[in-house]
C-alpha cells in the first residue's frame, strides 16, 4: 500500500463522530419489535394449534351427532284423540290383535318419522303420523285388505324421538289387518290410500379392520383321508402261568413282537381323526425246557396248554423251545392330534380285535408243532385287546407324512380258552416306523 | 465498570441497560464507519442502527476469537455493503481507465477537517467509494473486494484507481498542497 492508502487509513483508524438519539430509538425500538414479533409468533402458533384442535374435535363431534341422528330420526308416534286405534306398522302376523288405546296429546312440537321393514314373508307398513300442538286431525284409514295378516307396533305414547331398537321393548299394540286405525295428522290434506311403504337402504360405516375377517393363511395342515403302511417291533408277554414246562432255569417270561399294518384314516373333526385297517401280528417267545428233549413237541404243546394233560418230568439237557403266536388284528383307533403343523403329534387310543391264525412250537432240531384256531384248539380264536400309542410325524411334502409310534397293547382275555392252564393277559409294548400317504 | 466478557454476556441475553452500554462505548468509532460507506449522515445513521440490531442478535455467537471493536466493525461495514449492493446492482461497476496520476505524488490530509474528508468520500460514486474504503482504509486486496461485491478484480482495480483520481482532483481543487508519494 502506497503513502496514499497510508494517509487516509491514518485519517480515519481512530475517527469518531456522534450519532443522534434516534439512533438509539430505533435500536431499541428494533429489538423491542423483535422480542415482540417472538412472542407474538408463539401466540399465533398456539393459536393455530388451538384452532385446529377446535375444527378437529367439531367435525368429529358434528360426524357423531349426525350418525347418531340417523338411526334417532325414525320414530314411530301414533296419536289420537277420540279414542281411536293408534297408527301401527306390523311385523309379526302371528300376534294379531285388537286393541284402542286413548292418547294423550303432546306438546312436544312436531315429530315424524317414516320406517319400514321387510322380513321375509312380512311386510311392515310404515305410516306417516305428526303430533301437532296446536290441532289435530285423525283420518280413517281403512285396514288393508292383504292376504298376509299384518300387525302392528305402536310406540310408547310417551315416548319422543325413540330408536328404531325401542320399538321392540316399548309397549306393543296388536291390531288386525281388518281393524280400522285413525291417523293424526297436522293440518293438511287428508291422507288418503293405502299407507306408502318407503324403503330405507342404511349404508354402513366401513368395518372396522378388527372386525374383518381373517385372511391370515392357515398353517394348519389339510389332511383329511390318508393310508399308512406300519412296520414295528417290541416286547411282548404273553404271561403264561404255566411255567413248569418251561422251566429249566433259564425262562424267558418277555418275548419279541414284530407287526405289520396296513391302516386307512380320516379326520372327523378339526382335531379328531379315526383309523383302521388290519395288522398282521406275531409274538413269540423263548424258554428251555427238559421236556423236549424226551417228549415231542406235540407232547410239549399239550402240556402248555392243557392242564394235567401231561406230566412231564424233567428230561436230559434242556432244550430251547420257541412259541410263537401269529394273529391277523383289526385296530379302531380314534387320534386327537395334539400338535398339527408340519410337526405333528398325536395321540392314539383304541380297540382291536384280534384272530388267532396259529401257535407254533419250534426246537433247535428243526422239529416245531403248529396248532390253529379252531374249538379243538386250545388258543382262543378271537381276542380283544386295547390299544394305545403316541404318534410323532414329520410332513415330507402336500401328500407324505413319516411317523414314529411308540405304543402298548393290552389283551382283555388271555390266549387260551379258559378251560387250559391258567395265565394272565398278555401285553406288548412296541416301537413303530409309520409311512403315510395323504390323499386329500 | 463492567468487563466485556460481562458486557457481552448480559447483551446476549437482552438486558436493555448492558445494550445500551455497549452502544454508548462504540457507536462513535462504528459512526464514523458507517459515514465513509454512504453519502449521507441519515443514511450512515440507518446503516448504523440497523448494524447494532445485527450485532444485538448476534452476540450470542460470539466466542472472542477477535476483539470486539473489529468484529463489530465488520458487521457493520457488511451492512453496510448490503444496503450498497441493490445500488450496485442497477449501477453495475465498470472498468475506467486509469487517471495517469503519478504514484510518486504526496498528498497530505493533515490541513482536512475529518468531516471535510467523510463529505469528499461521500462525493465519490457508489462503487468507487466502496472499493476506496475497503482497499484503502480497511486494507482488502483487491481479490477479496472482487469476492466481496461480486466483481472482478481488474474491476475493482480501476473503481480505485477512479476513486484515487476524483479525491486527488477534489483535493486539489480545496487547493490544498499534494506532496510527493
Amino acid at each position: 500500500m502506497g503513502k496514499f492508502e497510508d494517509s487516509w487509513k491514518g485519517v480515519f483508524e481512530q475517527a469518531e463522530a456522534i450519532p443522534s438519539d434516534s439512533v438509539w430509538s430505533g435500536i431499541d425500538g428494533a429489538l423491542e419489535g423483535g422480542e415482540m414479533k417472538k412472542r407474538l409468533v408463539f401466540y399465533q402458533r398456539v393459536a393455530a394449534a388451538a384452532v385446529l384442535f377446535a375444527l378437529l374435535v367439531g367435525g368429529y363431534e358434528i360426524y357423531r351427532w349426525t350418525d347418531d341422528n340417523r338411526v334417532s330420526q325414525f320414530s314411530f308416534t301414533k296419536k289420537s284423540q277420540n279414542n281411536n286405534s293408534q297408527i301401527e306398522s306390523g311385523l309379526n302376523k302371528e300376534e294379531a290383535k285388537n286393541s284402542n288405546q286413548k292418547s294423550d296429546s303432546k306438546n312436544e312440537g312436531e315429530q315424524s318419522s317414516l320406517t319400514k321393514e321387510n322380513e321375509n314373508e312380512n311386510n311392515l307398513s310404515a305410516t306417516l303420523t305428526e303430533n301437532s300442538k296446536q290441532s289435530k286431525k285423525t283420518e280413517q284409514i281403512p285396514a288393508t285388505k292383504d292376504n298376509d295378516e299384518r300387525e302392528v307396533l305402536t310406540k310408547s305414547k310417551n315416548e319422543n324421538n325413540s330408536t328404531f331398537e325401542n320399538y321392540f321393548q316399548s309397549d306393543v299394540k296388536y291390531v288386525s289387518a281388518n281393524d280400522e286405525v285413525t291417523l293424526q295428522l297436522l293440518p293438511g290434506p287428508e291422507v288418503k290410500g293405502k299407507p306408502v311403504v318407503k324403503e330405507f337402504i342404511r349404508k354402513l360405516p366401513a368395518i372396522p379392520a378388527a372386525f374383518m375377517a381373517d385372511t391370515r393363511r392357515d398353517k394348519t395342515p389339510n389332511e383329511n383321508v390318508w393310508a399308512s403302511l406300519t412296520a414295528s417291533s417290541g416286547s411282548y408277554n404273553p404271561n403264561m402261568g404255566n411255567s413248569s414246562v418251561y422251566s429249566a432255569g433259564n425262562n424267558s417270561s418277555i418275548g419279541t413282537s414284530y407287526s405289520m399294518s396296513m391302516l386307512g384314516g380320516a379326520r372327523i373333526a378339526k382335531n379328531w381323526t379315526l383309523q383302521s385297517g388290519i395288522q398282521y401280528l406275531n409274538q413269540s417267545i423263548n424258554g428251555s425246557s427238559y421236556a423236549s428233549s424226551s417228549y415231542s413237541l406235540a407232547t410239549v404243546a399239550g402240556a402248555l396248554t392243557v392242564p394235567g394233560l401231561y406230566n412231564l418230568s424233567p428230561g436230559l439237557a434242556p432244550v430251547n423251545v420257541m412259541s410263537t403266536s401269529e394273529f391277523v388284528s383289526v385296530p379302531v383307533q380314534a387320534g386327537y392330534l395334539i400338535v398339527n403343523r408340519k410337526f405333528g403329534w398325536q395321540v392314539n387310543s383304541g380297540v382291536s380285535t384280534d384272530f388267532f391264525i396259529r401257535n407254533t412250537l419250534s426246537d433247535g432240531q428243526r422239529q416245531s408243532f403248529t396248532q390253529s384256531a379252531g374249538s379243538d384248539s386250545p388258543y382262543r380264536s378271537v381276542n380283544f385287546s386295547g390299544l394305545m400309542s403316541s404318534e410323532v410325524s414329520y410332513k415330507l411334502s402336500q401328500h407324505y407324512r413319516i411317523s414314529l409310534v411308540p405304543g402298548f397293547r393290552y389283551s382283555f382275555n388271555p390266549m387260551l380258552k379258559s378251560s387250559a392252564n391258567t395265565s394272565g393277559n398278555p401285553w406288548l409294548w412296541d416301537f413303530g416306523f409309520r409311512f403315510k400317504y395323504i390323499f386329500k | 465498570m463492567l468487563s466485556e466478557t460481562d458486557l457481552v454476556s448480559r447483551c446476549a441475553k437482552g438486558e436493555r441497560a448492558a445494550q445500551r452500554m455497549l452502544y454508548d462505548r462504540y457507536c462513535r468509532k462504528l459512526m464514523a464507519v458507517c459515514l465513509r460507506y454512504a453519502r449521507s449522515t441519515p443514511e450512515a445513521e440507518d446503516i448504523l442502527q440497523e448494524g447494532f440490531v445485527k450485532i444485538f442478535n448476534s452476540l450470542k455467537n460470539f466466542r472472542f476469537e477477535s476483539k470486539l471493536d473489529t468484529w463489530m466493525i465488520r458487521i457493520v461495514i457488511n451492512t453496510a455493503l448490503n444496503s450498497q449492493r441493490q445500488k450496485l446492482y442497477l449501477m453495475p461497476m465498470v472498468d475506467v481507465q486509469d487517471s495517469g496520476l503519478q504514484e510518486d505524488e504526496k498528498i497530505s490530509l493533515a490541513d482536512f477537517h475529518f468531516s471535510e474528508l467523510v463529505a469528499l468520500i461521500q462525493t465519490l460514486p457508489d462503487g468507487c467509494r466502496i472499493v476506496f474504503n475497503l482497499f484503502a482504509i480497511e486494507g482488502y486486496g483487491h481479490k477479496e473486494i472482487a469476492t466481496m461485491l461480486g466483481i472482478s478484480e481488474g474491476t475493482s482495480k480501476s473503481q480505485y484507481n477512479r476513486a484515487k483520481t476524483l479525491l486527488r482532483a477534489k483535493l486539489e481543487k480545496s487547493k490544498v498542497n499534494y506532496g510527493k508519494i
